[in-house]
């Protein structure tokens, strides 16, 4: 039950961070 | 065999059941299930949680405000976050990372109540939000820097007689990112909640 709420901030703190590096390799091409 | 007598006897033994998308008002509304249902009361806790941060109650103006000091505290993370990741001077992209981050945190956690749905466990509401938010970030490339978008094909300092193979392998693993980004969300919920349920159902 813990657990379960451990993913599930976990899950969108990740996608928000894979969101995040996404928008960097669009914007600030290198 | 068997013989069940309980009308909806698949309701008590399914881990899968909790799953199901349902119809709620099928001769009013076709679209209105258990799913859009639960993803209007996330908006609305959503809305809540921000016009509690910015309006506090005037009259406890001594005692802080609890939601406004959590708000705050995600808001102060997502910006740190948004700085060290996105190398800009100004964080224009920062509204819709914390949008995303509250919208699937709000979600997951009203999936916890018993007998309410989780929204990011179906597979194709993570999919759209990746699929939007993959479209949204190429078009803001293509506004901002027109055919150079296709540079991230080819790595810098790759040789050039290369160039087609690593374009080709390279686009294969960017459009990918829209499967990893929602399967990953979806396989871990679903993952989560079924255990969660069959554990539940040895007691």
């Amino acid at each position: 039950m813990g657990l379960e709420f451990v993913i599930a901030m976990l899950q969108a703190y990740v996608f928000v961070v894979l969101i995040s590096l996404y928008i960097n390799d669009v914007v600030v091409l290198h | 065999m068997t013989n069940f007598t309980l009308p909806n006897a698949k309701h008590y033994f399914d881990p899968l059941e909790q799953f199901d998308v349902i119809q709620l008002f099928p001769s009013i509304s076709y679209a209105l299930t258990n799913l859009t249902l639960i993803l209007f009361l996330n908006l609305l806790i959503f809305g809540f949680l921000i016009y509690a941060t910015i309006y506090p109650n005037q009259s406890h103006s001594t005692s802080p405000s609890v939601v406004g000091d959590l708000v705050r505290n995600v808001y102060e993370m997502l910006a740190t976050l948004a700085e060290s990741n996105i190398r800009l001077s100004k964080q224009v992209y920062f509204p819709i990372l914390f949008y995303i981050f509250l919208l699937i945190l709000i979600s997951n956690l009203v999936g916890m109540i018993p007998f309410s749905y989780t929204v990011t466990s179906s597979f194709v509401f993570t999919f759209y939000i990746a699929l939007a938010l993959f479209t949204g970030i190429n078009l803001i490339g293509i506004y901002q820097h027109a055919y150079s978008i296709f540079a991230f094909g080819v790595p810098t300092g790759s040789p050039l007689i290369l160039a087609p193979l690593i374009a080709a392998v390279e686009f294969i693993s960017y459009f990918s990112r829209i499967f990893s980004l929602s399967i990953r969300l979806f396989a871990n919920m679903m993952a989560g909640h079924t255990l969660l349920k069959i554990l539940i159902g040895f007691s």
